[in-house]
C-alpha cells in the first residue's frame, strides 16, 4: 500500500466524504463547505477519481436503485479506511514536525 | 445557424464554444467540423469538451454521472465529448487538480501520437503511389499537411504535460532532442525520395518544401533551442 501514499488532496477528500453514504454532487458540495471553497472538485476530477476508487477497492457502490430515480450513493470500504489512516497518519507526522520551525 | 471550423486544440475550441454561448448561440451538435447551433439566451450555458475512453460513445456509468450532475452530452465524437451544463445549475469545470489534468491531456496525447503514426504511413503509401495526375499531388500535399499538424499537436500537447508536471514539482528534461520542424523535414524528404521521378511536378515542390523545413529545424535544433 505505500506507493499509494501520499493521497492527492482530491482523493482524499473524496474518501472523507464518503465516510457515510454520499453521491457525485453531495461529495462536490461537501468537500467545497469543508474547505471553504477553496476545493471545487471538476466533473471530471470527480468521475476519474470515483472510476480509480471503485476499481481499487477503496470505496464501493452504496445504492443503486434504478426504480426511483435515486442517485447512485458510494461508501468508503475497509480498504479505503486503511488508505485514508496510513495518509492522516503521514500528514499528522508532518504538522508534528512542523513544530520544530516555530521552536 | 451552422458554422465550420477546424480545431486541433481542444482548449481553444472550448473557448470559442463559450464565446458563442455568450453570445446567444448554443452548440447543438457537431459533425466532422460542422458546427450547429442554436439560439439561446445569452449565457445560458457553459461548455466542456471531454475525452472518452470509446469511440463515439461513452459507458453507462459516465452518462449517469454527468446526468446526476446536471452534465448535458451534446455530442460524441471520435473520442471527444462536447458537454454543457446551464449556469444556473452551478459553475461547470472538468478538471480542476494538476494530476486528473495530467491524466486528460496524456489521453489525448498518446490519441494523437497514434493518430501520428498513421499519418505517417499513410503520406509514404501517397508517396510510393504518386503517379501522374492532379489528384495524387492533392493528396500527397493534403496527407503531408495533416501529418504535419497532427505530429505538432502531439508535440504541443506533450509541451503542456511537461508543463503541468513541473508545476507539480517534478524535473523534466526538455528540448533536448531534435526540433520537431526538423523531423518533419525529413519525414517529407523521405517520402520524395521514394518518389517515382515521373511524377517530378510533385516530387520537386515537395523536395524544396523539405529543405525550407530542414533547414529551419536545424536552426531551431541548435539555435534557438532555449525557446523550445
Amino acid at each position: 500500500m505505500d506507493k499509494n501514499i501520499p493521497l492527492t488532496e482530491a482523493i482524499y477528500y473524496i474518501l472523507l466524504a464518503v465516510r457515510k453514504p454520499n453521491h457525485g454532487y453531495g461529495i462536490t458540495q461537501e468537500i467545497e463547505q469543508l474547505t471553504n471553497g477553496r476545493v471545487v472538485l471538476g466533473a471530471g476530477t470527480l468521475y476519474g477519481a470515483i472510476q480509480t476508487l471503485v476499481k481499487k477497492g477503496w470505496i464501493t457502490i452504496y445504492s443503486e436503485d434504478l426504480e426511483s430515480r435515486k442517485k447512485k450513493e458510494y461508501i468508503i470500504t475497509a480498504a479505503g479506511k486503511d488508505a485514508f489512516d496510513e495518509e492522516t497518519n503521514r500528514l499528522k507526522e508532518l504538522l508534528e514536525n512542523a513544530k520544530l520551525m516555530e521552536g | 445557424m451552422k458554422k465550420f471550423r477546424i480545431y486541433f486544440d481542444k482548449d481553444k475550441e472550448t473557448a470559442w464554444l463559450n464565446e458563442m454561448a455568450s453570445e446567444g448561440y448554443a452548440l447543438t451538435s457537431f459533425f466532422a467540423g460542422s458546427y450547429t447551433f442554436d439560439e439561446c439566451t445569452p449565457g445560458k450555458y457553459t461548455y466542456q469538451i471531454d475525452f472518452s475512453d470509446k469511440l463515439f460513445c461513452v459507458s453507462e456509468d459516465y452518462r449517469e454521472f454527468m446526468h446526476e450532475n446536471d452534465i448535458e452530452i451534446v455530442q460524441t465524437w471520435g473520442f471527444w465529448v462536447f458537454l454543457r451544463k446551464q449556469n444556473a445549475a452551478g459553475p461547470f469545470h472538468l478538471y480542476t487538480d494538476i494530476d486528473s489534468s495530467i491524466e486528460h491531456y496524456t489521453k489525448i496525447r498518446n490519441m494523437f501520437k497514434g493518430a501520428s503514426i498513421l499519418m505517417i504511413i499513410a503520406f509514404f503509401i501517397e508517396c510510393i503511389c504518386a503517379f501522374h495526375s492532379p489528384i495524387c499531388y492533392f493528396f500527397v500535399l493534403f496527407v503531408g499537411a495533416m501529418m504535419i499538424t497532427i505530429m505538432n499537436v502531439t508535440f504541443k500537447t506533450n509541451r503542456l504535460i511537461n508543463d503541468l508536471k513541473e508545476q507539480k514539482g517534478e524535473v523534466i528534461k526538455r528540448a533536448n532532442g531534435p526540433s520537431p520542424v526538423l523531423i518533419a523535414g525529413l519525414l517529407l524528404n523521405s517520402g520524395a525520395l521514394i518518389m517515382s521521378d515521373s511524377v517530378s511536378y510533385i516530387k520537386h515542390p515537395l523536395q524544396i518544401l523539405a529543405i525550407a523545413l530542414m533547414g529551419y529545424g536545424l536552426v531551431k535544433t541548435f539555435i534557438m533551442k532555449d525557446e523550445l
